[in-house]
């Protein structure tokens, strides 16, 4: 079964062109100016259930961009997504039950209350049946270690620990789909190796298809069989990451692959 | 809908958070009430009245409104604002609810207990002041439907200016003009009657009275039954325009929400 579909997706932004200096800032004051910036530029790609898929590419490669299109936030400049057959963003609410959003910059706890009562509030919020909550709770609170500060507020959490929490939220209603944008910034290495063996679970057990972008080369190798490389809002390369090896001679490691092809490609441009 | 009250829960259990700010601003609103007091009653101290205001009257306006006005005040606003500019609003979005309905009962937690706590303190500080005699019963059911939908019409018109952050990012600057633009038109500060000429007649025609202007009178009772009646029937009005405004400005909002990079 087919959970994302993206077809020729493009995304364009209109960006103000400052200029430099006093009388720059005062020129744009007066008569701003703007330019496109074509974050995205027609991509496509298919991932079907069960699937754990990286996203890769240096900053400013349109992953971001992507993954807020296919969550239903952002409206595509053109193209089309569906994710189980619906476009996200005309059904948004209803596409929101479907999938669980992990944004490491963002926290989706609330700040000043108990880390507990954000997660009753997702109970109530995506009506989870008592049972289910209750075993979830337990469940996550055992491999992520959630029990030591479930009555802190979130403003008193380690960044790890936030990360962590913010993870369970997001799989608190059991969804089909999980979208993680840098999951592990910060996250020291044993609460990692928990992380991963979390969404390792998840992905086989639950059959939840995953769909991660990370800078760092043993999430996606912990995480996800498929890797899909983004260079400049193209797709470079799409297939399993073994592939990737295979194809550079099984000496390399993936870091050294990776940045190989970036360079590659960065000569390739400019010459 | 048990979803959305969850949503109050949470917003009560927010502000509850910070005893000390919410102390000293009870505080800051005590004085400010009783400020207001005198300013009007030095005021009336040169003139018996003002456009057909007494100070009979007015030392009932001055309390009432300052009532009507603490509900949904400017501090939620901001917060609201700033997640626009900063992008956290996306989390929101990621919610399989109705973004201005979990605005609406998030907001009515958190006014909950600001506003319980400023219906005793000046509810207590009207009735040593002017005691029982001009209290009505049927008035001050009339005057809490009033109130109710004074608050509407109020968080329409947040929603409405929160949604222009999608365009600038001067959160403050939003919530501000806001804030300046229904405490002048509401009658927050002066009774709309006591307006000149053409002012006055301009005001009948926005929506701003209904959040305050509308529950004083009804209250203090300068309207009658059927005045009261009509004018709460305005207040739905404009609640069902204002909201159908903010859902056709908000669907365009929505489609330029185009954060780079963050």
């Amino acid at each position: 079964m087919k959970m994302i579909e993206v077809r020729n997706l493009k995304k364009d932004y209109r960006i103000a062109k400052k200029r430099t200096g006093m009388m720059g800032s005062l020129k744009h004051l007066v008569m701003p100016r703007y330019e496109t910036l074509e974050a995205v530029k027609g991509i496509s790609f298919q991932i079907h259930e069960g699937e754990s898929v990286a996203f890769l590419g240096l900053n400013g490669a349109g992953k971001s961009t992507t993954i807020k299109m296919l969550t239903g936030i952002m409206k595509p400049s053109e193209g089309t997504v569906r994710i189980m057959g619906k476009d996200p963003f005309l059904n948004r609410i209803e596409n929101a039950r479907r999938i669980g959003v992990v944004f490491g910059q963002k926290s989706q706890l609330w700040w000043d209350i108990p880390v507990i009562e954000s997660f009753r509030l997702l109970k109530n919020i995506y009506s989870i049946p008592e049972e289910q909550y209750t075993r979830n709770m337990e469940r996550f609170g055992e491999i992520l270690g959630l029990h030591d500060f479930l009555s802190q507020p979130a403003r008193k959490l380690s960044l790890g620990q936030r990360v962590r929490a913010d993870l369970a939220a997001s799989l608190l209603h059991e969804p089909p789909i999980l979208f993680l944008d840098e999951p592990t910034i910060g996250v020291d290495v044993t609460a990692k190796q928990k992380i991963y063996e979390f969404l390792r679970e998840t992905n086989s057990k639950k059959k939840t298809t995953i769909l991660l972008t990370s800078h760092d080369m043993k999430d996606l190798e912990s995480i996800c069989q498929r890797l899909l490389i983004l260079e400049k809002g193209k797709i470079l390369f799409d297939d399993t990451i073994d592939k990737l090896l295979k194809e550079y001679g099984g000496e390399m490691t993936l870091e050294e692959i990776i940045i190989r092809l970036f360079e590659h490609e960065a000569d390739h441009i400019t010459g | 809908m048990k979803k959305y009250l969850a949503y109050i829960r949470c917003g009560f259990l927010e502000g509850c958070a910070y005893r000390s700010t919410f102390i000293t601003g009870m505080l800051a609103n005590f004085i400010q009430a009783v400020v207001l007091y005198y300013v009007w009653k030095s005021i009336f101290t040169y003139q018996e009245a003002v456009n057909g205001y007494t100070w009979e009257i007015m030392k009932q306006y001055v309390f009432v409104a300052f009532l009507c006005n603490s509900v949904f005040s400017m501090g939620f606003e901001m917060n609201i604002a700033e997640r626009i500019v900063k992008g956290d609003i996306i989390l929101d979005l990621l919610k399989p609810l109705s973004y201005r309905g979990m605005l609406f009962f998030r907001m009515l937690g958190t006014a909950g207990l600001e506003f319980a706590a400023t219906f005793v303190l000046i509810g207590s500080v009207y009735l040593s002041v002017n005691g029982l005699q001009y209290l009505s019963g049927t008035r001050t059911a009339l005057f809490l439907i009033s109130l109710f939908l004074g608050m509407g019409v109020k968080f329409c018109i947040q929603y409405i200016f929160s949604l222009l952050c999608f365009y600038t990012d001067n959160s403050y600057g939003v919530t501000k003009a806001r804030e300046i633009l229904t405490n002048f038109f509401s009658g927050a500060l002066i009774p709309l009657a006591m307006f000149p000429g053409v002012l006055r007649e301009i005001v009948k025609y926005l929506p701003f009275q209904g959040i305050i202007y509308t529950p004083c009178c009804i209250f203090i009772g300068t309207f009658s039954v059927e005045e009261s009646m009509i004018s709460i029937f305005l207040q739905i009005v404009w609640i069902v325009v204002l909201g159908l405004l903010g859902s056709l400005l908000g669907k365009k909002a929505f489609g330029v929400i185009s954060m780079y990079g963050g």
